[in-house]
């Protein structure tokens, strides 16, 4: 089948369907299901169904009303998501809202929000966020620059910092430098280095409990390092 | 009947697994989403697992990781992942269905996944004493199965029953099969035969696929 390709520049509308490639600059809506090879977009773009796409690219204000799977993509300026968002790799840097997501590597610059778990082989956000369920990834790498909230992380090796360099963009922005922290149930991994972490329970087998974090209590299996600024309420071994 | 629990901490204990293995083959659907019971205890938010039901999957895990990629496990193990578009053309020679299920067969080959876990209940019932015409009523019932129960089969099991009806100096015996998620109910005057674990049985027939193919 030929596969027709279409690109809308200034403002328009394009049907759903099954495309080559779809391009948008300027403002543009895709009325249904989408499924391209490409889908790039510039400004503002609503795809109100899903997207399906191998390579994706939006810039500006992007929001798809059903699923979005990928296999590689870029995101940057404001990225909403209203279901599941599918990704072997996909880098988003603004400020994203969606549902849950789950892939190979994801990476959020900014500030996100999801409804729901974010399931990868890595993860790294830097920023704020707030998600409602578990962030499970082989390896967690978190850079807090403002107060966040997960209901459980869990994985192999987790890290989580307080953005030190000079300020990351949100701190910047919003003068938030400095007051990174993360709020969560409990953390379960391998390897654990935590700062500025508030948990009921930490369990892990090597645990670095570091500076600004107040944990309930840390149950560990083989070894445990905890910082005098650190307040940790029990400590068990087993 | 409740199935005795068992905590994540206590399964990493006695599989000798690690976080890591237990979360990224969650991530990957070995271990179903539903096995995952969170708690409030007194010492924080915890993990709870059915004991039987984890145990034997990381078993199997174990055992067959070495030499399959764990996409392939996922095929094997999961039975929400989809039953890829198998046609088989000799259930017999699945274990799950075995002689006991020969008498089942209806067509030369290319049975279908629902079919070939039809003749596997049909077979299991016969094993375990039903009446082969009676066995049959399960065969029937499942064969038309359709794929979406058999990706969400937790609690799924099917029934064998019987029932007595008497009346008018005749007396009859009725049995039926039926096919529900637990808890079912039947009314009082219903006697069980049988009753089959679909989500066990769905299991041990995509190993046995795996291990014959």
């Amino acid at each position: 089948m030929d596969r027709k390709s279409i690109s809308i520049a200034g403002s328009g509308k394009v049907e759903g369907g099954v495309y080559d490639r779809v391009k948008i600059s300027g403002s543009g809506k895709v009325t249904g299901d989408v499924e391209a090879e490409e889908f790039k977009g510039a400004g503002a773009v609503t795809v109100e169904g899903s997207l399906r796409a191998r390579r994706f690219d939006v810039s500006g204000a992007f929001k798809a009303e059903g699923d979005l799977d990928i296999e590689e993509g870029e995101a940057s300026g404001s990225f909403k998501v209203e279901g599941r968002v599918t990704a072997r790799e996909l880098k988003v840097s603004g400020a994203a809202k969606c549902g849950p997501i789950q892939g190979g590597y994801i990476r959020v610059n900014g500030a996100l929000k999801a409804k729901g778990d974010i399931e990868a082989d890595t993860v790294r956000l830097s920023g704020m966020f707030k998600v409602e369920g578990l962030i499970s990834a082989d390896r967690v790498e978190i850079r807090l620059e403002d107060h966040s909230k997960a209901r459980e992380l869990g994985g192999e090796v987790i890290e989580v910092r307080r953005e030190s360099s000079w300020g990351g963009l949100l701190g910047r922005l919003f003068g938030t430098h400095g007051k990174g922290s993360l709020e969560v149930e409990a953390v379960e991994g391998d390897e654990l280095d935590l700062e500025w972490v508030v948990a009921e329970v930490v369990r892990g087998r090597v645990v670095r409990i570091g500076p600004g974090c107040r944990i309930g209590r840390v149950e560990y299996q083989e070894s445990l390092e905890a910082s005098p600024e650190a307040e940790v309420g029990e400590e068990v071994k087993g | 009947m409740a199935e005795e629990l068992i905590s994540k901490k206590e399964v990493l204990r006695l599989t000798g697994i690690s976080y890591g293995q237990l979360y990224r083959w969650k991530r990957k659907g070995l271990i179903p989403e539903a096995w995952f019971i969170r708690k409030a205890t007194p010492t924080g938010q915890e993990t709870f697992f059915p004991k039987e039901k984890i145990l034997e999957r990381i078993r199997r895990i174990q055992e067959l990781k070495g030499e399959r990629s764990l996409d392939e496990l996922v095929a094997l193990l999961s039975p929400e992942a989809r039953p890829e578009a198998i046609r088989w053309d000799d259930p017999v020679s699945l274990p799950p269905i075995g002689r006991e299920g020969k008498s089942f067969l209806w067509k030369e080959g290319g049975y279908t996944f629902a079919e070939l876990l039809a003749l596997a209940c049909g077979a299991e019932a016969v094993r375990r004493g039903g009446r082969p015409g009676e066995a049959k009523l399960l065969v029937e019932l499942l064969r038309k199965t359709p794929e979406e129960v058999l990706k969400a089969p937790a609690g799924l099991v099917c029934i064998l029953a019987e029932k007595e009806v008497a009346g008018e100096g005749l007396s009859l015996r009725v049995a039926f099969a039926l096919l529900g998620r637990e808890p079912l109910r039947l009314d009082p005057g219903c006697r069980v035969l049988l009753r089959l674990d679909l989500e066990k049985l769905l299991e041990r027939l995509k190993l046995s696929l795996g291990e014959v193919g």
